[in-house]
């Protein structure tokens, strides 16, 4: 990864845990965050879609399904940005599907490394963890706070990793005969 | 390609090319082992997990979409299973990014093939088995690239067996599904869902044509997102026997034969007098040659070709000591997986593309991956002997 | 056939194929912007009620609109599937061709209605929501008479290659 590439991770990944630690404190004022979040990156989503049409997908057979994927993003993401106070249910939904998702792909990956002989335990107990965060979250639903909880959560881990990939040797050597 | 072909079909071509059963024993199960060598594999022996050269489903899905992710992937499908039949092919059409990916569409007889197999010149059984493994995936993967795109891999509904019987050509559709049960006289076959992302493993290699690319009997044509609504009509039978005539070729000289090798060269004369049985098993209409390949690789050598079995590299490493771990099958096989890799990732980042990650040639004190280290070492050691 | 009829594509059914594809893909647009937009009229009439508050006047005409809107729906769905269908290759249904030129010469209206009325636009949803209710518009005028068009000329390819 490149310099600059790093600095942009780095920076990131640091808003990332800031934003965290604000929304663990301030659970009232999370919600609503939230939600505009969500509403600016399907906006944001939408404009890269749209770019990605104009730039790779038109060249594509069937690719004009792209720009009405896009046009419809950007619309959602308006739409969110003007109803956000409605709409706590679908993200806790979303985001409890994310949840089950990770879970499950690190208990069947923590499965693969016990049957080669490769370490598998802490594999094993991140996706544990996954599915309990799951039921509690499930079991809690309707307390206005579990939401931001459960997203802090993602956004620390992804804050995290982040971070860890900014240290993280990627070049390839190449040894000319 | 499948096990068939690459354990079974290689192991008759290496013994047509001139090699003992032995040694056609070491080459083809290396030829097999690019479909097995996964990092959970590598962990698990306690290897350099670099050396892998494919990943299971699930970690693919594991591996993160982010742009180290995806160069992972890149590295491993590009180097190993979709070498890129052209890195400066001029598209007349799209920015950087989409001539990137064009780029690394794979065909056979391309520049990188030749440096494939010159590169393992000299090399051991397993480096030779390898590149086998590369050179036979050319020509069954056709037309497809080993990096996750959608605008290069995806397909639409427009896919159709081409039947011949009694000399009438006729068609059918392909009847895709997504749940186990491949039905060869229904034409319903498996694929990878659609899915509209660029970075989607869904849309990594010819997933979206399923299996149909490994099955050496199947006539087919289909509409590739690249092509301009061109469909492409693919004859596995013909691409199938051209790649056991070229195998034999490539080793041959790998072998022992002089100069350097050449694309477009196949050693149709040695396998002349063995065609009709060959085209026989390519031909025939089942999703396992297996058997049929083992039989006729029976017949030429006179000996029994023993089962594919993973656990024939895992032990030998595993029993060996630290020093001696890079002179077992695995140690010579993880070495010449570990140079591939490198020299494929140099030239795809000397193209411009940064889609298998960033290549430094080593000068002495930069250090990037440490399990890339092995092959200086490795080649320090080639040159004190 | 020969193996040269079905291995060989002419330069006709090259663009046959291209003019099928994008009928698949107008087809599904015609589907997908219906459904959204008869959602998205669902939560903000749910949310301008609540607003209000006195709602029983009104429930006559919201009930009318709602019939409208999904008799818009199943229409738009009907376009939406008989186009796909003929993107497949599959029977042609010529009442839909009439309906999509319909539909999309009221997305014309539309999208006049809603650049002469721009600023109140604004005023309501802002700068961004109106141009991206500008641009949404616009995309759906452009799918409509896509399929249109497509429509038109995958019907004369296919009679010049014989197939129809």
């Amino acid at each position: 990864m490149r310099k600059l590439g790093k600095v942009k991770n780095l920076i990131i990944g640091i808003a990332m845990l800031l934003f965290t630690v604000i929304l663990l404190f301030w659970p009232d004022f999370g919600t609503p965050m939230i939600m505009m979040v969500f509403g600016i990156a399907l906006f944001i989503y939408g404009i890269y879609s749209l770019i990605y049409y104009c730039r790779m997908a038109i060249h594509m057979v069937g690719g004009k399904r792209i720009l009405y994927r896009s046009i419809l993003t950007l619309d959602l993401g308006v739409f969110m940005l003007s109803f956000y106070k409605g709409s706590e249910r679908l993200i806790l939904l979303y985001l409890m599907l994310l949840l089950a998702a990770s879970g499950g792909i690190d208990l069947v990956r923590a499965l693969q490394f016990r049957k080669e002989g490769a370490a598998w335990k802490l594999r094993a107990l991140i996706g544990v963890l996954s599915i309990l965060i799951l039921i509690i979250g499930f079991i809690y639903r309707k307390d206005p706070h579990t939401m931001v909880y459960i997203f802090c959560l993602g956004l620390a881990s992804t804050g995290i990793n982040r971070i860890a990939s900014v240290f993280r040797k990627t070049a390839v050597i190449y040894i000319p005969e | 390609m499948q096990l068939d072909f690459h354990y079974y079909a290689t192991y008759c071509a290496a013994y047509l090319a001139g090699y003992s059963h032995e040694e056609s024993l070491k080459v083809c199960y290396s030829a097999q082992f690019p479909d097995n060598c996964t990092r959970t594999f590598l962990a698990g022996v306690k290897a350099p997990v670099s050396a892998a050269t494919t990943q299971t489903a699930v970690e693919m899905a594991d591996t993160d979409t982010d742009p180290i992710g995806l160069q992972d992937i890149t590295r491993i499908w590009a180097s190993f299973h979709f070498l890129p039949y052209d890195l400066t092919a001029d598209v007349k059409k799209g920015g950087k990014s989409y001539k990137n990916k064009y780029r690394l569409i794979c065909n056979p007889n391309g520049e990188l093939l030749r440096e494939t197999v010159n590169q393992v010149k000299g090399k051991s059984l397993e480096a030779v088995g390898m590149a086998m493994h590369i050179l036979a995936d050319t020509w069954a993967h056709r037309y497809f690239a080993g990096t996750p795109s959608l605008v290069i891999n995806n397909t639409n509904s427009y896919f159709y067996e081409i039947l011949e019987q009694n000399g009438e050509w006729s068609e059918r559709p392909v009847r895709f599904k997504h749940t186990p049960g491949e039905d060869i006289e229904k034409c319903s076959y498996i694929n990878s869902l659609a899915y509209d992302s660029e970075s989607s493993i869904m849309n990594l290699g010819h997933g979206r044509a399923g299996h149909l690319p490994d099955y050496s009997f199947m006539r087919y044509k289909f509409m590739p997102a690249w092509n301009d609504h061109k469909f492409i009509y693919k004859d596995n039978p013909e691409d199938y026997y051209h790649a056991f005539c070229q195998m034999i070729y490539a080793m041959t000289y790998l072998r022992g034969g002089a100069g350097a090798f050449e694309t477009g060269v196949y050693a149709t004369d040695i396998a002349k007098p063995y065609e009709a049985e060959i085209r026989w098993i390519i031909e025939k209409r089942q999703l396992d040659a297996c058997t049929d390949w083992k039989v006729f690789g029976e017949k030429l050598s006179g000996q029994e070709i023993p089962d594919f079995s993973v656990d024939t590299f895992r032990s030998e490493y595993e029993s060996a000591s630290a020093e001696k771990k890079d002179d077992t099958g695995l140690g010579r096989f993880i070495l010449a997986a570990l140079a591939q890799k490198s020299m494929i990732t140099n030239r795809i980042y000397r193209s411009g593309s940064l889609l298998a990650g960033y290549s430094m040639e080593y000068d002495g004190t930069n250090v990037g991956i440490k399990d890339y280290l092995k092959l200086l070492v490795n080649r320090r050691g080639r040159v004190s002997k | 056939m020969t193996k040269e009829e079905l291995t060989i594509q002419s330069p006709e059914n090259i663009r046959l194929q291209k003019y099928r594809s994008s009928l698949m893909a107008s087809g599904g647009a015609m589907i997908i912007f219906s459904l959204w937009t008869l959602l998205r009229s669902f939560v903000q009439i749910e949310a301008k009620l609540n607003y209000r508050g006195d709602t029983e006047a009104l429930k006559p005409w919201i009930t009318a609109i709602l019939i409208v809107g999904i008799v818009e729906l199943v229409l738009m769905i009907y376009l939406g599937i008989s186009a796909r269908g003929e993107g497949m290759g599959r029977k042609k249904r010529r009442p839909y061709l009439v309906l999509g030129i319909i539909v999309a010469a009221l997305s014309a209206v539309s999208i006049l209605y809603l650049i002469f009325d721009f600023q109140v636009e604004c005023q309501v949803y802002g700068v961004i929501g109106a141009i991206v209710t500008l641009a949404v518009e616009i995309t759906f005028f452009y799918a409509a008479l896509d399929l249109v068009v497509s429509a038109i000329r995958v019907r004369k390819l296919e009679e010049e290659t014989g197939r129809a």
